[in-house]
């Protein structure tokens, strides 16, 4: 017990030594162990109201001891944390829809999921605003989920309710106050979409299933080893347990007066853990802390490779679950899309279309649509029967590398590309000198991420005529595309890095 | 049951602990492993373990929650811990985990008084 004292006020004194000096501590670390330290303050440094220190402290005890009493070599090929963060999405339609004047994309996706994200984040209704259009968007899930919170519990209950989306857009007539324009009066259109296909989303009950039956096990493995060994040293060495607790409450006080100091960084608090850590391996190799011959072996013979094994296990265990989602959404899916268009001075029409994607063949996806559009009210006097327009469209798009624009080498945001085609078959058009009836379109469209949530759309269309002019066009499109998904993903990670 | 920091909880002898794990925007892709060995869950909605203490006086039950986000889940996803023992004390919340937090998962340790 004296001995247990001595090693304690040691271990305070050598700490706040180097604490009070401001000095770096642990510098020779292995990465199993700088990594869980530097996440570890990552994690406080995000969040200090929900976290305190505590969720990792164990782990970084038995890194300590494993450190302090085996070879450089062997905690050398432990895996550390890897500090990744994926801002690759590039199927969400951020654009204006496939029709409005501006619109790079010849072609709508069924994917509307993102779109429901978006709806859910702000509130029961989504608002985007493209130009002098006001969109409002929302689905019967986000309700639910606005009502509920989007838990796991909730999306198996009402999952149903995500098929079904939800749209109108308005003309806005004035800039100051654009919720003002969402009036009857100023609707241009409203549009309801239905998926047809299943859930293939990483929230199915199929991929549920699935790491349920083929993953948790897996990803299971490395707290399994890490509990064993904690179980194993601390409660069958009672002294050793006695000091584990205070030196953690010591830990636990050191980490709070660092935040109460207002607003750490995570390499502020970094150092106070490293210094924290790196006392107790040199008071092991001193002999200060004893460990038994047996415990000194159960870490080198069976704890480090053991715990090598698990994270092999549990790597291959994620990298099984995320194919198995990739092939999930290659299954394709099916949209059937209702759209009413209010069109000032003429023919209010609805377009019935059906939306299909699925993956072709790498790194291509497929993306067609077929639809009819047919006249509320068709004016004969203008040559317009029921049937106003008949359409198909077909896509191949794909990923090509990471963009070489981005400046931050955590957002992997690629370059992508599509090849579209377009065909419409309008009816009024027949007959008439200045029109043409049958109008085709070939596009070329690529998206370069230029910063993060940045990007510029291009797109270079040829047409042999429009709805308007009897004549052929080349037309060429450009702008600027912001997802403040990603720039507030990124924000959130460089915040707690600094 | 006492918590005593967010991961840090005191319990009885005897006493059932339970650990509920809440998901936001992901499935119910959260496990929990004590002393080595996987908690089966009882519950899924909330996914819902729980174990009776077994150690004796002034050891720990050593705990870990393992969760997994999948790539396509929005960066806003996350699980919340909730705690709360048989023998009363409240239900205690423990450290969230985020899916931009650069780690999946949360120790978690219940020393028996």
């Amino acid at each position: 017990m004296i001995k247990l004292q001595r090693a304690l006020c040691v271990f305070l004194f050598i700490a706040s030594a180097h604490t009070l000096w401001g000095q770096a501590c642990y510098m020779d670390a292995p990465p199993v162990l700088s990594t869980t330290i530097r996440a570890q303050a990552m994690e406080i440094a995000a969040n200090p109201a929900t976290r305190d220190g505590s969720e990792h402290y164990n782990e970084l005890i038995l890194y300590t001891f494993a450190h302090a009493v085996a070879s450089d070599a062997a905690v050398g090929k432990l895996r550390g944390v890897e500090f990744a963060a994926a801002t690759a999405q590039t199927d969400k339609q951020v654009s204006s829809g496939a029709l409005s004047s501006g619109s790079t994309s010849l072609l709508e996706k069924p994917n509307f999921s993102n779109l429901l994200g978006f709806a859910i984040e702000h509130g029961a209704v989504t608002k985007t605003i493209d130009g002098t259009t006001l969109k409002l968007s929302t689905s019967p899930y986000a309700f639910v989920a606005a009502a509920n919170g989007d838990t796991s519990t909730t999306y198996h209950d009402y999952e149903f309710f995500t098929r079904l989306g939800l749209a109108a857009n308005f003309r806005i007539n004035d800039q100051n106050n654009v919720l003002a324009s969402a009036t009857r009066k100023q609707l241009a259109q409203w549009s309801a979409r239905f998926r047809l296909t299943q859930d293939h989303s990483a929230r199915s009950s199929d991929f549920q299933n699935f790491w349920n039956n083929n993953i948790k096990a897996r990803l299971e493995a490395v707290p399994v080893v890490l509990t064993t060994q904690l179980n194993q040293l601390f409660n069958g060495n009672p002294p050793l347990e006695q000091l584990r607790r205070s030196q953690e409450t010591a830990y636990l006080q050191a980490i709070k007066n660092e935040v109460a100091k207002g607003s750490p960084s995570a390499t502020q608090i970094e150092r106070v853990i490293s210094c924290f850590l790196e006392p107790i391996k040199d008071q092991i190799r001193k002999g200060i802390i004893v460990l038994s011959e047996g415990e000194r072996q159960r870490f080198t013979q069976q704890f480090i490779p053991d715990l090598q094994q698990a994270q092999l296990t549990a790597a291959e265990g994620r990298k099984e679950a995320e194919d198995y989602i990739a092939a999930l959404q290659q299954r394709g899916e099916a949209t059937f899309a209702y759209t009413n268009y209010r069109v000032e001075n003429g023919s209010d029409y609805s377009d019935l279309q059906m939306l299909f994607e699925r993956k072709a063949f790498l790194p291509m996806k497929i993306v067609a649509n077929a639809g009819v559009s047919i006249y509320n009210k068709p004016n004969v006097a203008l040559n317009q029967q029921r049937a106003r327009q008949y359409s198909v469209a077909l896509s191949f798009e794909g990923k090509g590398g990471r963009s070489p624009f981005l400046t931050n080498v955590l957002d992997k945001s690629p370059i992508t590309y599509a090849f579209s085609g377009r065909y419409d078959r309008m009816p009024e058009n027949r007959h008439r000198a200045d029109r043409k009836a049958d109008i085709a379109q070939a596009q070329f469209r690529l998206e370069i991420p230029i910063q993060t949530g940045l990007s510029i759309p291009l797109s270079i269309t040829y047409a042999n005529a429009t709805d308007l002019i009897k004549e052929h066009q080349v037309r060429g499109n450009f702008g600027f595309t912001l997802d403040t998904d990603k720039l507030m993903a990124l924000a959130r990670m460089l915040g707690a890095t600094k | 049951m006492q918590q005593v920091a967010r991961a840090i909880y005191l319990v009885q002898a005897g006493e059932v602990v339970t650990v509920e794990i809440e998901a936001t925007k992901v499935g119910n892709f959260a496990s929990l492993v004590i002393d080595g060995t996987s908690v089966p869950a009882i519950n899924t909605a909330p996914l819902t373990f729980q174990f009776p203490v077994t150690v004796g006086p002034g050891q720990t039950h050593f705990g870990m929650v393992q969760c997994f986000f999948p790539q396509a889940a929005p960066d806003d996803a996350k699980f919340q811990v909730f705690v709360s023992g048989s023998a009363g004390g409240g239900r205690f919340e423990g450290s969230d985990i985020e899916k931009t937090d650069p780690t999946d998962a949360r120790g978690i340790e219940f020393r028996r008084i």
